[in-house]
């Protein structure tokens, strides 16, 4: 995740994810009771310790216009302890590696934070420098209640989770709070007036162009910001050809295959014809779009924020992202809540992860908008989240069954520099689509 | 007397041609005024347009009616208020400390006598070329030893000392009579009731127009706060606005515009009642910031 | 007389009394930063993880990097165009305000060339992105109305350019009232004199007004050097260094490299040349500036 305001979770690894195999098996509840029976056997009396007089100190990513949402969730963890003293602190940041970033300057300047909010883009980076620790014994203590959470979670989260977070056989990251897939927001109004019916879930770039073409025409309207923004601006046309940046390890770089230069040269396309606002320069895209001077933009869940602001909820539709031929594509990335190594407060810091992961938190963050789509099944198919917002909300969780994961090298914020550069080179036409791909390449390969 | 008159119709002539292209200087001038402020004009225009009318295209530069609301909600949303106060805490203390850290050495320096005195001033003046990148990383790393991250002391601390302020004031302080301080010395005056009773209010002047110049280079400092300040609401107000932007733009911009402003507009009305004192203290000193 | 001595004695530290915070703070924040950075850049570091001596590998990296060539190189162009702008057209504008014209005409060129520098780079970056949008940026909109290149932060042609001419937006106001300071500072006497000698217009300019005012000049060189040597916010907000490192500028790089790559040693000796740098060019300035620079 790129964006500003997405917000996700994190994953996890061995004992949790034998249990995700069992689950997927379908073993579904039995296989809850058992572990819980085991967990029980094991932990007898090793439940939550004296809570009272600790203090857990949580950095998020988030503005200060996203802050009521974020406010919310809090007030629902003082209010379930009391007891704990409760700090937060938000780190506005442009994008999720640039929020990484801040946090590592912050940790190397020394500040003690009990729990992060960290999203994939930095969690590799953060396992790296050996700075958050294994919660693989906290699990263990409370393998009930994470359990529950665990069968809700997306099987492909789960997976996602276990495969990209640090491979040395520890869970340090639960997908927990929220994620982001992409999606296209449409502008009813805007189609209505070109005249046009609206699109259908299996919309392909070339119905995606057309329509593009009968909207400038017809209204004078932009069709869609075609930006260099890793996840919300390059992920989700290199994903609806099925190519993507890398391969799924993240270990080769595939920026130069037939389908990704494909997807540059339709993005370029896409401003050669004017359907995009010019690149290279800063504009409001949620102010254009329901001003209705935009047909469609890309988003997860956190548009939602400005549309509810400007009151606008109406005025929009979700569907899937316009794909080429079959593949139906989008990028996902998520969150997690991982605890500092150096917390001297792990058993409260525990319950807030605790809280942040299962429905009780998640329930909540939906409801006030949030900046991301829950990872708990039960929540995002719930009016809590679904109420209030567009209608077709609920394709942003479904299209985890074929998202793929943001690719987030260790050095993933200077991939993501790289790649967003020669991007933005690409769209503005001061290179060519395929020498640029190869370029792109080439400095990623240099960098893995 | 015949030399005299062909000088004076000479410079008639000179001066009616030199009118005229004194005039189009004028005029050049002024359209180059007009383009140099028309940004900043914009930015403010922009900012109490109504949805509608903003960022239209062509541009529509006069708003038909006045929308206040995004000040209002920038107000509400973004802890400018905070970060004003940040601002101002951090630029008074540090040049309060400057100015009182750099009177006293210079004092030393322009009227005492004791060993290695020009050395050491030739020393401290070097530190002119020791730019803020060079000590950016030790004193980070010897920062969060002592444990002022994220922490204003980090700010104004380092700011405290500046050799181009102990330099600007020995040459002042050279400058006031040196017979002022013989006759209180004769009257038993140590040195530090002259340079209290004497030397500082007599120095008045200097001492505004340094302070001013260390106040605005604070205030305006970007590069040290944005390492060391990642706190919202610790942030001065330059770091906090620039942490609302990012690339390509899933930020409100009008909410940003409309937090500009309030930096831009108080500030304008402070420049147009002290213009005169600012320009000259920037002129004396010449400190860029 | 036991009395008389003490008061010496006493007089003896005074001087160190006046001095001591100040010398307390330079070692602080000067001396012993500027030699942890001569430390610093022997080892390889992550803040997290053991430092390592590394001796003078990190110099080595340094001159096969060609990130950080392209940086120099962009920070020197910057540098040499800052300087040539800044002193060509403040000298004008100094030289055209400095005639004997309605007072408050000079006030409104004053408010108006002045104004900006007052500005925090933060906001003045803001408008300046905001404003260069390709699409609905009003100066992007005029500068294509009159010929000039559009979208130009995102051409690695013309974005250095671009920052360049911002910047001197920014900071022409500084160089104008200086070197009108110093124009102004030049006796009547001296160019009424001239004048009489019928000296007018470009003569008293290149004969009277330039050579008295160099100090002036003089000193806008220098600190023009200084700050746009060690540019850094315009980049950092509006292009990041890029398109394809057209704008990184060589503290943008040590920022990126110290806290974003979290390569400390490296960074630390990217900060020594920078060091070194404005070290050698300062003292040149001043060496040179006997030749040139009028003294009073």
């Amino acid at each position: 995740m790129t964006d500003k305001n997405v917000t996700e979770t994190l994953p996890e690894k061995s004992v949790f994810s034998r249990r995700t195999v069992l689950k997927s098996a379908g073993i579904g509840a039995a296989g809850i009771t058992t572990a819980a029976a085991l967990a029980a056997c094991s932990k007898k009396d090793d439940g939550p310790k004296d809570l009272d007089a600790a203090t857990v100190s949580f950095v998020f990513n988030g503005s200060a216009d996203q802050a009521k949402s974020w406010d919310a969730l809090f007030a629902g963890f003082k209010e379930k302890y009391p007891q704990i003293d409760f700090t937060a602190q938000a780190i506005p940041s442009a994008s999720w590696a640039e929020y990484a970033d801040t946090v590592a300057v912050q940790l190397a300047g020394g500040a003690k934070y009990d729990v992060l909010n960290l999203a994939t883009e930095g969690a590799l980076l953060f396992a790296d420098k050996g700075v958050v620790l294994a919660l693989d014994d906290l699990i263990a203590r409370d393998q009930e209640e994470m359990d529950i959470a665990l069968a809700d979670t997306h099987p492909r989260l789960v997976e996602f989770g276990k495969k990209y977070g640090p491979q040395d056989g520890k869970t340090y990251y639960i997908p927990s709070g929220g994620m982001n897939c992409m999606a296209a927001w449409v502008n009813k109004d805007v189609f209505a007036k070109a005249g046009l019916e609206l699109p259908t879930d299996d919309w392909t770039w070339d119905d995606f162009l057309a329509a593009g073409r009968t909207i400038k025409k017809k209204t004078g309207a932009f069709m869609f910001p075609v930006t260099a923004e890793y996840f919300v601006g390059i992920m989700p046309w290199l994903t609806t050809n099925g190519a993507s940046t890398m391969n799924e390890d993240w270990t080769v770089a595939t920026c130069d295959t037939p389908q990704a230069i494909e997807a540059a040269e339709f993005a370029r396309q896409l401003v050669v014809e004017k359907l995009s606002p010019a690149p290279g320069g800063t504009f409001d895209r949620f102010e254009l779009g329901i001003k209705g001077d935009l047909a469609v933009f890309g988003g997860g869940r956190w548009p939602v924020l400005a549309v509810r602001a400007a009151n606008a909820v109406d005025k929009y539709e979700i569907f899937d992202f316009p794909h080429k031929g079959a593949n139906r594509g989008s990028p996902v990335g998520w969150a997690a809540f991982p605890i500092m190594k150096s917390s001297p407060n792990v058993d409260a810091a525990w319950e807030f992860v605790k809280y942040l992961s299962t429905s009780s938190g998640a329930t909540v963050f939906a409801t006030s908008g949030g900046t991301a789509s829950p990872c708990l099944k039960s929540v995002a198919e719930s009016q809590d989240y679904l109420a209030d917002s567009p209608v077709g909300t609920e394709k942003l969780y479904k299209a985890l069954d074929y998202a793929t994961a943001i690719p987030s090298p260790t050095k993933g914020n200077l991939t993501q520099r790289t790649i967003e550069d020669i991007w933005g080179q690409i769209i503005a036409g001061n290179i060519k689509p395929d020498a640029g791909m190869k370029k792109m390449q080439e400095e990623v390969t240099k960098l893995l | 007397m015949s030399q005299s008159i062909t000088v004076n119709a000479k410079k008639a002539k000179r001066n009616f041609k030199s009118e005229i292209s004194d005039q189009v200087a004028n005029l050049v001038i002024l359209i180059f005024a007009v383009l140099w402020i028309l940004p900043i004009v914009w930015l403010l225009l922009t900012s109490i347009s109504s949805r509608e009318e903003r960022f239209a295209i062509p541009p529509k530069w006069l708003p038909s009616k006045l929308d206040f609301s995004s000040y209002t909600r920038a107000w509400e949303v973004f802890p400018i208020a905070e970060q004003y106060l940040n601002s101002l805490k951090v630029a008074l203390i540090s040049t309060l400390g400057a100015l009182i850290i750099s009177s006293l050495a210079a004092y030393a320096f322009a009227r005492l006598e004791f060993f290695g005195r020009d050395t050491l001033f030739m020393i401290l003046l070097a530190g002119l070329m020791v730019p803020p990148q060079l000590t950016v990383i030790p004193s980070f790393v010897a920062f969060r030893k002592i444990g002022i991250i994220d922490n204003h002391a980090a700010l104004f601390l380092p700011a405290m000392i500046t050799p181009l302020g102990i330099f600007l004031l020995r040459q002042f302080f050279r400058s006031i009579p040196k017979e002022l301080d013989e006759s209180a010395k004769i009257d038993g005056a140590g040195a530090f009731r002259i340079f209290f009773r004497i030397i500082l209010p007599l120095s008045k002047p200097a001492l505004a127009a340094l302070g001013v110049v260390l106040f605005i280079a604070s205030w305006n400092e970007f590069f040290w706060p944005n390492i060391f300040i990642s706190t919202a609401s610790k942030m001065t107000l330059p770091v906090g606005i620039a942490s609302l932007v990012g690339p390509g733009g899933n930020t409100n911009v009008i909410l940003i515009f409309a937090s500009v402003g309030m930096q831009i507009v108080p500030l304008f009305l402070i420049f147009l009642f002290t213009q005169k004192f600012l320009i000259q203290s920037i002129a004396t000193t010449g400190i860029r910031g | 007389m036991p009395l008389r001595k003490a008061k010496q004695k006493q007089e003896r530290f005074t001087p160190f009394l006046f001095l001591s915070p100040a010398i307390l703070f330079f070692c602080c924040f000067i001396l012993f930063p500027l030699i942890g950075a001569f430390g610093y850049s022997l080892i390889t570091w992550d803040f997290f993880t053991q430092p390592k001596f590394v001796g003078l590998d990190n110099y080595g990296k340094l001159f096969k990097d060609p990130i950080a060539l392209e940086a120099v190189k962009n920070t020197f162009i910057f540098t040499i165009a800052s300087i040539v702008t800044h002193v060509g057209l403040g000298l004008i504008l100094a030289v055209a305000v400095n005639r004997r014209i309605p007072k408050f005409f000079a006030y409104i060129i004053r408010t108006v060339f002045f104004f900006p520098f007052l500005l925090s780079w933060s906001a003045t970056s803001i408008i300046w992105s905001f404003g260069l949008d390709p699409t609905f940026g009003v100066i992007d909109f005029y500068a294509g109305k009159v010929g000039f290149p559009q979208a130009t932060l995102i051409s690695s042609t013309w974005a250095l350019p671009t920052l360049i001419m911002i910047d001197l937006w920014k900071t022409l106001g500084f160089a104008f009232i200086v070197i009108l300071a110093g124009i102004q500072a030049i006796p009547s006497e001296i160019s009424e004199a001239a004048r009489v000698d019928g000296a007018s217009g470009l003569r008293l300019f290149w004969n009277i007004t330039f050579p008295l005012c160099t100090p002036a000049i003089f000193f806008v060189s220098v600190t023009a050097f200084i700050g746009a040597f060690q540019i850094f916010e315009p980049m950092y907000i509006m292009t990041r260094g890029g398109p394809d490192n057209a704008t990184l500028s060589i503290v943008q790089y040590l920022h990126m490299s110290a806290f974003r790559n979290f390569d400390i040693g490296y960074g630390a000796v990217i900060s020594v040349a920078i060091f070194i740098v404005v070290l050698i060019v300062t003292l040149t300035q001043f060496k040179f500036a006997k030749r040139w620079v009028h003294e009073g």
